[in-house]
């Protein structure tokens, strides 16, 4: 098979984030705060030629019982400024802003977002996340005013106005007049077109609403479908929903999150990915786990012995806030969990190391590589979102042993030879006769 | 020997020894300045251009810079009379832009603007915060509210108040504006208590009880107000300083009474140095009636500078940029167009009348702003009036003379430890 033909795999950098992914207690976790640790961070992620470096958005610190939860790593800087320094320090590589559009008004994103394109010079993008709850609301001017079901309605009316903003920007009439029963707004940019014209969006829901936004709107999805199989249905999926927008299946991107554990050997590798799920399943988060599905407190329980003999708490309560909830049906998950603990003999620890379980890639870097070009070959995903467990070398040793394994497989770049964050990905780009994005043509 | 010493206190005594810092406003004050900028203007949008001029300032010796910002294209109110197309109005987020910076200098203080009226006070807080860890201690705020309506057009969420005007070198106000400053005062309150949010050792990383943090250690702002509220905590550890360096600009009593409840600096503008005495006596009174709980505030002075080697080649250049502005060049601040010397006479003067710094405007942000470096600076030197910084880098609350900014939480603790 002749290179040219084959899929090209894209990769982010995910830098470490606010959850028990990240292992604190590992001597090697320095800091996810210190601007010398995103400094690091960015450099070997743009050593190892990644598309673009990935930044989560706080709103809130996370909570338990009604208290700020202490388990985890905690504490993050505000995403833009952060990604603005970077900027300053970095040639290349993307640089994508997790921004909340039910919160951010979307004069600000439109006008911030600018800002970091022109700082950067073309490579800045925004992960659209919708969540309206009271929550996260609490910090800003208007609390909750959206309910669930309509988060991507107006998601769909944010981005819609960013980009009019954008598309006007420059124009001898830029203004851009809407009005509708939440937005009356009238004005213009006070910025020409940015590099790209249209920084990239990135979308992180999984709902049909959320896969029909990011058919429309997305030129990435960071997927939550990281299995082979199901993510080639997903893949599917998402692709076939294109075509109504007039869009060719290369214009979005699918990348799921996923780890590595790096052994000689593949027995090697598995032993040292027991080792690093034990050490993300603390006592403490091992309790809090449980206690997210049981919806009441377990602290008294010990975390090496068995599950609760009693079923989750009815009606379902949400004992935590800040997280995203992905257990829509506590009284049978729980019981399935306790069903699989008894089978197994696992206690509570190796429960929740077991069914909380990250996609990970394991075995030696040419194993991970090949593994990696599979799914991306065989449309399971066009490339990853790859994660660390801590800060900052995370993600040293996937630049150092994987990428020469992908770059001699022939699917990955051995060089930055485009210049904005839209050609990393060969995604769709800004036509400035249109004042819209247009299908890249593919050569001949 | 100590007598020579009390000698030369008493002719050049320390305390007249004043920080100099410089506002940036894209490429100069004057609103022609793009036609002399490089690139013909389009250099506000190259970030190159920033680094360029954030360096000289950080190897000038320049203690901080500041960044003005404004949401929409709308013509500040003493630009009425300036024909509209000769003014160029792009610019970039200052708070992004300051972060961007601040990876990129080593001393110099970056002080961006941010509008109390439209940004999220919860945003603002954490994007200070996240300077100041960039900048390791050398983050400050410039809190300005918005009367422009076409801003308020540009959020669609709120009515906008009468525009501020200016007629007959008066300014009139519109009778919205008590509650922008009332906003303006919590915004920066809420800043404050996010900023304290966190105590210095709330991330205990303590593996025998497996908690990263110590939830006792983090404290809510629980801030419930007029015009907003906000929980808090911070999601952003404290900073280096703890409390970045507040800056508030005010033209009338409302704005200098928020100076003189909520910032660290004021910035005023003084017409001359009797103007200055009265200006800085009646904040000096308003810190007295609103029972000041910070430092004594720092007052000072904003100037407009024009500086060439003679004040014929000023008078001459500044002629030229008007005549491109097609209309008559107004500022709020006192225009000093003329040599370095010139300025530093009427800056010694205004210390004599009381001020505490400068904050200087460059007319044109790349030939003033080298002027200030090259013959401002190292002239205030040598009359002692201003003191090199050639020590290693150092916070800009150091820089300035601000007591470390000791956490509220942390003293509330201490003082319940002594009285138990």
């Amino acid at each position: 098979m002749s290179t040219e033909n084959r899929r090209q795999v894209h990769l982010a950098a995910h830098f470490p984030g606010v959850n028990s992914t990240t292992i604190w207690s590992d001597p090697r976790h320095e800091s996810q705060i210190d601007f010398s640790a995103f400094r690091h961070f960015a450099e070997n992620a743009e050593r190892g030629f990644f598309d673009y470096l990935f930044l989560a958005e706080g709103l809130r610190l996370r909570e338990q019982k009604g208290r700020i939860f202490e388990a985890d790593v905690a504490g993050r800087p505000n995403t833009l400024a952060v990604l603005a320094a970077v900027a300053a320090v970095t040639e290349h590589i993307g640089l994508v802003a997790t921004l909340n559009s039910t919160i951010n008004e979307p004069y600000e994103l439109a006008r911030q977002l600018s800002t970091l394109d022109y700082l950067s010079g073309g490579r800045a993008g925004w992960n659209v996340v919708t969540s309206p709850d009271a929550f996260h609301g609490a910090n800003f001017r208007r609390g909750q005013f959206l309910d669930f079901d309509k988060r991507y309605q107006y998601a769909d009316e944010v981005v819609a106005l960013v980009k009019k903003f954008w598309a006007a920007a420059g124009q001898d009439d830029a203004t851009v007049r809407y009005q509708d029963e939440y937005f009356d707004i009238d004005g213009e940019l006070n910025l020409g077109q940015s590099p790209q014209g249209f920084p990239l969006i990135v979308q992180a829901g999984d709902s049909a609403d959320g896969r029909d936004f990011a058919a429309k709107n997305a030129d990435v999805i960071f997927s939550a479908h990281p299995g082979f199989d199901e993510g080639q249905e997903f893949y599917r999926d998402v692709k076939s929903r294109l075509a109504q927008w007039g869009r060719s299946e290369d214009s979005l991107k699918i990348l799921p999150a996923a780890t590595f554990v790096i052994g000689d050997n593949k027995a090697d590798a598995e032993e040292k990915a027991h080792e690093i799920s034990l050490a993300q399943t603390s006592p403490a988060v091992a309790i809090s786990f449980l206690e997210r599905v049981w919806g009441t407190d377990l602290s008294g329980l010990d975390p090496d012995g068995p599950l609760p003999d009693f079923d989750p708490v009815e009606p379902n309560v949400d004992i935590a806030a800040g997280r995203v909830r992905h257990i829509l049906d506590p009284i049978q998950t729980g019981r399935e969990w306790k069903e699989l603990a008894e089978t197994r003999g696992l206690s509570i620890r190796q429960l929740v190391a077991t069914v909380g379980a990250r996609q990970a890639f394991v075995g030696t870097p040419t194993e991970i590589a090949q593994e990696i070009n599979r799914y991306v070959q065989e449309r399971a995903s066009d490339g990853f979102v790859i994660v660390g467990t801590h800060s900052p070398h995370g993600l040293d040793e996937f630049t150092e042993k994987i990428i020469p394994e992908l770059q001699t497989i022939g699917t990955y770049r051995d060089s930055y030879d485009t210049n904005s964050l839209r050609e990393h990905l060969g995604v769709r780009r800004f036509n400035t006769a249109t004042r819209d994005l247009a299908e890249v043509p593919v050569p001949a | 020997m100590l007598a020579t010493a009390k000698a030369a206190s008493q002719t050049m005594p320390m305390s007249t020894s004043i920080p100099v810092a410089v506002a940036l406003n894209n490429a100069g004050w004057h609103p022609a300045a793009w036609n002399v900028a490089s690139d013909k203007g389009a250099s506000v949008l190259d970030p190159a251009w920033w680094t360029a001029l954030a360096q000289i300032a950080d190897r000038g010796n320049v203690d901080f810079v500041t960044f003005e910002d404004a949401l929409s294209r709308e013509p500040r109110p003493e630009h009425a009379a300036i024909a509209a197309h000769s003014l160029r109005t792009d610019r970039l987020d200052a708070v992004l832009l300051a972060n961007f910076l601040a990876a990129r200098t080593e001393r110099v203080g970056l002080i961006p603007t941010a509008s109390s009226t439209h940004t999220e006070p919860f945003h603002v807080a954490t994007a200070i915060q996240t300077l100041d860890h960039v900048s390791r201690g050398r983050a400050g705020l410039r809190t300005q509210v918005s009367a422009l309506p076409s801003e308020y057009r540009l959020i669609g969420r709120r009515r906008a108040p009468e525009p501020i005007r200016f007629e007959d070198g008066k300014v009139i106000l519109p009778t919205e504006i008590d509650a922008l400053f009332d906003e303006a005062r919590d915004a920066i309150e809420v800043a404050r208590r996010i900023w304290d949010s966190w105590e210095d050792d709330a991330i205990i990383r303590d593996v025998s009880t497996w908690r990263f943090l110590d939830a006792d250690k983090i404290h809510y702002a629980d801030f419930v107000g007029e015009h907003f509220s906000v929980k808090g905590s911070s999601i952003v550890p404290r900073s280096p300083q703890g409390q970045p360096v507040v800056t508030v600009l005010g033209h009338f009593p409302r704005a200098w009474e928020l100076g003189a409840t909520s910032a660290d600096v004021l910035f005023i503008t003084p017409q001359s140095p009797s103007d200055a005495v009265r200006i800085i006596s009646w904040t000096r009174q308003a810190e007295a009636d609103v029972a000041r709980a910070l430092q004594p505030l720092h007052i000072y002075a904003d100037l407009v500078v024009l500086l060439e080697d003679s004040g014929t080649a000023a008078e001459k250049e500044k002629a030229a940029l008007d005549r491109q502005a097609d209309g008559e060049w107004h500022s709020d601040a006192r225009l000093v167009v003329g040599t370095a010397s010139e300025l530093i006479e009427h800056i010694s003067l205004l210390v004599d009348a009381g001020i505490t710094g400068v904050r200087l405007r460059p007319a044109r942000s790349e030939q003033d702003l080298q002027r200030i470096v090259t013959d401002v600076i190292p002239g205030l030197e040598s009359a002692g009036k201003h003191n090199a910084t050639q020590a290693p880098p150092q916070t800009l609350r150091e820089r300035l003379g601000l007591p470390e900014a000791i956490n509220r939480y942390t003293i509330a603790t201490q003082k319940a430890e002594v009285l138990s």
